[in-house]
């Protein structure tokens, strides 16, 4: 037993064999940390989409849309007023909106008409945020209460919710 | 000195040792190499397809033309960096749309003026100057037709798939 310790020969060849391992752990291992992290950061973001807490509402009697940050703060990014006749967006410019129930935006429908941009979808124009309330320039079509429009609101994190 | 450098012994024991060293040297290198590049290539390819995050906003059918608006919530305030994706195909009820073609609006991340017009067709390859990239933050329409003539009333589910291998999901209700 002492005789095949005593004895050095091929040492060099486990020595280096062991390092080869250990340097290619190392980069496995770092692109494995990667993923690990990577996934968080995703499983992250569906934590914080379940938490955005948001609802939204429609006046017909004032053609007003109403929409609350119900839990943490939400920032949106776009509305969609869909009809039967078409769907059409509204940028919001990435209004941010306090959580609390208390506050909320209120869209007023101040006429004008929708736009087609280059792809063929329709585009509404909305004016600056002012207080809480936002005038969308936008006429809605005549509706009856069975075609009332559908509205979404969607935010930065890919939430959205629909009247 | 001079004695020194012309005796020849253990001339070739010292020319092994350099030659080993170079062997595996190079050796070493190209292994090296390899592993940094499939680590490079898988994050920037198939091991970012778990950050990838695309929400179907709007769907609107007309007949048979289906309308698709995606939005790509992988961006830097939501997961700390920007993950732009591409998206392949479109499937309605398991069916691939036809004639899909995705258009960036002046102003989008997507649109580039280099290109004049940014229209691009999923389903082919030729003379495709846009290849359905939907940038971090952007909001992109896709058009296409559905292969089986006008979608019935009812639920139907929509498939995104997007290069990275990813499948995003959705339904919507025709009424």
């Amino acid at each position: 037993m002492l005789k095949i310790f005593r004895n050095r020969e091929g040492t060099a060849e486990v020595i280096g064999t062991i390092m080869f391992i250990v340097i290619l752990l190392f980069f496995f291992t770092n692109v494995y940390l990667w993923h690990d992290a990577a996934s968080k950061d995703a499983n992250q973001l569906d934590v914080q989409k379940v938490n955005a807490g948001m609802s939204i509402s429609f006046d017909s009697s004032n053609n007003q849309v109403i929409m609350n940050a119900t839990s943490s703060q939400v920032t949106l990014s776009r509305l969609w007023i869909d009809t039967n006749d078409a769907h059409v967006y509204v940028d919001l410019g990435n209004i941010s909106v306090a959580p609390g129930d208390e506050y909320a935006i209120t869209i007023n429908f101040v006429g004008g008409h929708y736009t087609v941009d280059s792809s063929g979808a329709f585009f509404a124009t909305c004016e600056p945020l002012q207080g809480n309330t936002i005038n969308v320039d936008y006429t809605l079509p005549e509706y009856t209460p069975q075609s009332v429009p559908v509205f979404t609101v969607v935010n930065t994190m890919g939430v959205d919710v629909s009247t | 000195m001079i004695r020194i450098f012309r005796n020849r012994k253990a001339v070739s024991p010292v020319i092994a040792t350099i030659l080993m060293i170079l062997v595996v040297m190079v050796g070493m290198s190209i292994a090296f190499s390899y592993v940094v590049v499939y680590a490079n290539n898988y994050k920037a390819g198939a091991g970012s397809s778990v950050l990838e995050s695309l929400t179907v906003e709007d769907v609107w059918v007309q007949g048979s033309t289906v309308q698709v608006t995606v939005y790509n919530s992988a961006t830097k305030a939501n997961i700390g960096y920007d993950v732009n994706l591409q998206v392949t195909s479109i499937y309605v009820d398991g069916a691939a749309l036809t004639n899909c073609e995705g258009v960036a609006k002046v102003g989008d991340p997507n649109y580039n003026p280099n290109y004049g017009n940014p229209k691009f067709n999923l389903n082919s390859n030729s003379n495709q100057q846009y290849t359905g990239e939907v940038n971090a933050g952007a909001h992109v329409t896709f058009k296409g037709l559905y292969p089986s003539g006008d979608l019935a009333p009812g639920s139907h589910v929509i498939n995104v798939d997007t290069v990275r291998g990813s499948i995003f999901k959705s339904s919507f209700t025709l009424s």
